[in-house]
């Protein structure tokens, strides 16, 4: 499909995804195995790789963001750097999401610890496209998730020119899967997909309510924005603990004393 | 029976529990029930009532009120109504009152746990030593949260009018789950108890008048699947709390899609019970009597897959078959029971239609040489053999005292079967060697692991539970999804 700026001007072409790819994706991120076993120390030093990467071409994405949504070259700078800094947020937290110790009514060592939902599924703002993607995709794979993504069905270059920074950050074969097209049909197959973990939708009250309906046979665990307006420069909505909690499930260790 | 032959045999007598509190109780409500809305006992709009059973004689209980949709709106708009005084009171007055309740608990514990035990069919050994002691633990740890609140948990607030519906198998522990948290963080509730046992439920709203509790802050409606389906759809509802079937959870899932509301959802479960070859099959045993006989297997985290590795396999199962033959099944008030009564005669015939389908598939029944009491809803503990993984029976949950046993040769293929469900509750693993207990459990797909133990519960963190997966969350974190 054709990709345009705000002035109908051709762009580029990007693939248009279906349920099969959906289906590809799936399988690819349940074989990224490497990622999912990795520590979090290993997964942060790839994050602050990713970002490094991202530093350096640094005004090549600003001039996507500028060419997509047509906003004046110092705020597509500032979405640049902010994705940056987000992702040093990300690459500390890595390793520093820890679990607990329960004090208990047994004699127990009750461990709590976070694990990786698994397979997330993402579906990215349309807004502040490289930011979106960024404070969305990159909170799930820190917690070791592999992730099918779709980005921005209006302006998907700055994640699609995402693969190229990945690719020498020494991200995983099947950690980011990224499918590009319309976002109201891939989020369906996302949805109805029996072998995805998690869902993270952040667009229309319709798609969140869709999102919410066709998850209900497999149960996956969703969340959905319902159409309200987030915005992604305020750090206390754009990062922190509320994406981590959605990116973990906490897994109860009893192991009791005495021989 | 003489002493002398009592020695030789070695049997119990029967030791039965007295009911006479929990009948004075039933007796002063005229064993007719209404609504417990806004502080008062409400008849209700109705009319209707139905009938309490004691699963294990058959006796007719109490008749209890049937909701319907206005019960639910009053109860609703009560809660709602006493939201912001409850909110505005703090943390230390919710503590308070918390903490209170937690004392009449523990103050009418042997009333609960007959009160249970007659409602629900379960020993009262159980309902006395596990369920009531583990409700008081959770009130007392709650009005701790409530306590903590202002300080350790600035950045949060209450949810609103929390709908609960809770199951049959624990009544008071379910609503302990569902209302401690919910009332420290400044919600205020309605809970509906399953409609095989709202009696305990109901002694609690007399708990509730005692403590003062404020009007409206919980109430308590009664009814089967309309009245809880009320609640679900009632606009002024801001988040559910269920516990029960997957069927419901979808029901539920798919009626407050696109709403806002919040839910946990807590659903089945088919949990792995794994015994590798340097386990202890002693201990194996009694662990296997706590996965799978403990509540009648009516429980959703129940132990009920045994994988064995195989150059254990047959020794550890004539050590169960001799384990089956000395349970003694019997009337819940005795005390000497080990498995009481199955809760209702839909639930017996689930489980014996299951067992015969395990049968026509193939697998391999064993049931002890006894046979239960003829009066009331009782089901032999029963071991299949040799299941093949595909089988009904080791994949659809039973939900009573049936154990599905297959072995495995390797620590991988123990892991694929233990994973091989779509359920993600708990599991138990059993082995002498700690580094391959801690090797298997973070590849179990399970929000709980016992090690060398089964079914061990302490004070519940709830959990958004939007899959099926157990999570026993910090305590913060159980106060934050409420």
């Amino acid at each position: 499909m054709t990709i345009k700026d705000m002035f109908g001007n051709h762009l580029s072409q990007v693939p248009k995804g279906n349920r099969k790819d959906i289906r590809n994706a799936v399988e690819a991120a349940h074989a990224g195995t490497s990622w999912a076993s990795m520590t979090g120390h290993g997964r942060a030093q790839v994050l602050y790789y990713i970002a490094e990467n991202l530093s350096a071409r640094a005004d090549e994405f600003a001039s996507r963001i500028e060419q997509m949504t047509n906003v004046s070259p110092s705020d597509a700078a500032k979405e640049v750097q902010a994705s940056i800094e987000r992702i040093y947020s990300y690459a500390a937290w890595a390793d520093k999401y820890d679990g607990q110790v329960h004090h208990t009514t047994q004699r127990n060592v009750t461990l709590a610890m976070p694990e990786r939902v698994g397979v997330i599924g993402i579906v990215c703002p349309d807004v502040s496209p490289l930011l979106g993607f960024v404070s969305t995709v990159i909170p799930a794979i820190a917690m070791g998730n592999c992730v099918v993504v779709i980005p921005s069905e209006t302006s998907p270059l700055s994640a699609t020119d995402f693969y190229q920074i990945l690719e020498t950050s020494d991200v995983p074969a099947g950690c980011i899967n990224i499918v590009t097209g319309g976002k109201d049909e891939l989020t369906k197959e996302m949805a109805k997909h029996d072998d995805i973990d998690g869902l993270w939708y952040f667009g229309s009250a319709e798609g969140s309510k869709e999102v919410e309906l066709l998850s209900a046979e497999n149960l996956k665990r969703t969340w959905v924005n319902y159409g309200k307006y987030r915005n992604w420069y305020d750090r206390a909505q754009g990062e922190g603990a509320e994406f981590l909690r959605h990116a973990t499930e906490i897994k109860n260790i009893w192991v009791p004393y005495g021989a | 029976m003489s002493i002398k032959e009592i020695y030789q045999t070695m049997e119990y007598g029967p030791a039965p529990e007295s009911n006479k509190e929990s009948v004075a109780f039933l007796d002063s409500h005229k064993r007719k029930f209404s609504l417990f809305i806004n502080g008062k006992w409400t008849k209700p709009s109705s009319g209707e009532y139905f009938e309490s059973f004691s699963p294990a004689t058959t006796q007719k209980l109490a008749q209890i009120a049937e909701a319907n949709e206005k019960d639910v709106d009053d109860a609703v708009k009560a809660a709602k109504k006493a939201l912001k005084p409850w909110v505005e009171l703090g943390g230390h007055s919710r503590a308070r009152y918390l903490y209170a309740i937690a004392r009449q608990i523990q103050k009418h514990s042997r009333n609960f746990a007959v009160l249970e035990s007659m409602d629900n069919g379960k020993p009262i050994r159980e309902t006395r030593d596990i369920d009531i002691p583990l409700v008081a633990r959770h009130f007392y740890h709650h009005a701790g949260w409530a306590q903590l609140m202002d300080t350790e948990m600035k950045d949060y607030k209450e949810i609103g009018v929390i709908g609960q519906i809770i199951p049959w198998n624990f009544p008071m522990l379910m609503l302990a789950w569902k209302i401690a948290p919910a009332l420290a963080m400044g919600n205020t509730v309605v809970l509906k108890p399953a409609e095989f046992t709202s009696l305990t439920a109901l002694l609690f709203a007399d708990i509730c008048k005692q403590v003062g509790l404020p009007d409206g802050v919980v109430n308590i409606i009664t009814g089967h699947g309309g009245t809880g389906a009320a609640l679900v759809n009632h606009p002024d509802v801001s988040k559910i709390a269920f516990t029960g079937s997957t069927e419901v959870g979808k029901i539920i899932r798919r009626a407050t899609a696109g709403t806002g509301k919040k839910i946990s959802l807590e659903l089945g479960g088919k949990s792995p019970f794994i015994v590798f070859e340097d386990a202890d099959l002693d201990s194996v045993v009694e662990g296997i009597v706590d996965a799978i006989w403990f509540n009648q297997g009516q429980v959703c985290c129940a132990g009920s897959r045994l994988l064995v590795q195989e150059s254990v396999a047959e020794k550890l199962y004539s050590k169960i078959r001799a384990r089956m033959e000395t349970l003694r099944v019997g009337d819940s008030l005795d005390k000497s029971v080990d498995i009481g009564a199955i809760v209702a005669p839909i639930q017996l015939k689930t489980i014996e239609d299951l067992v015969q389908k395990g049968k026509d598939d193939g697998n391999i029944c064993w049931q002890p040489s006894w046979t239960c009491p003829k009066e009331g809803y009782f089901y032999p503990p029963t071991l299949f053999t040799n299941v093949s993984p595909s089988s009904i029976i080791a994949q659809e949950e039973i939900f009573g005292p049936v154990l599905v046993a297959m072995s495995f040769r390797s620590h991988s293929e123990a892991v694929k079967l233990a994973n091989n469900t779509r359920y993600g509750l708990a599991s138990s693993i059993w082995t002498e060697n700690i580094n391959l207990a801690l090797d298997i459990a973070p590849q179990i797909k399970a929000g709980t692991v016992w090690i060398n133990c089964s079914n061990v519960f302490d004070r519940r963190d709830l959990v958004d539970i939007e899959s099926q997966v157990m999570v026993e969350k910090a305590a913060k974190r159980a106060c934050t999804n409420m």
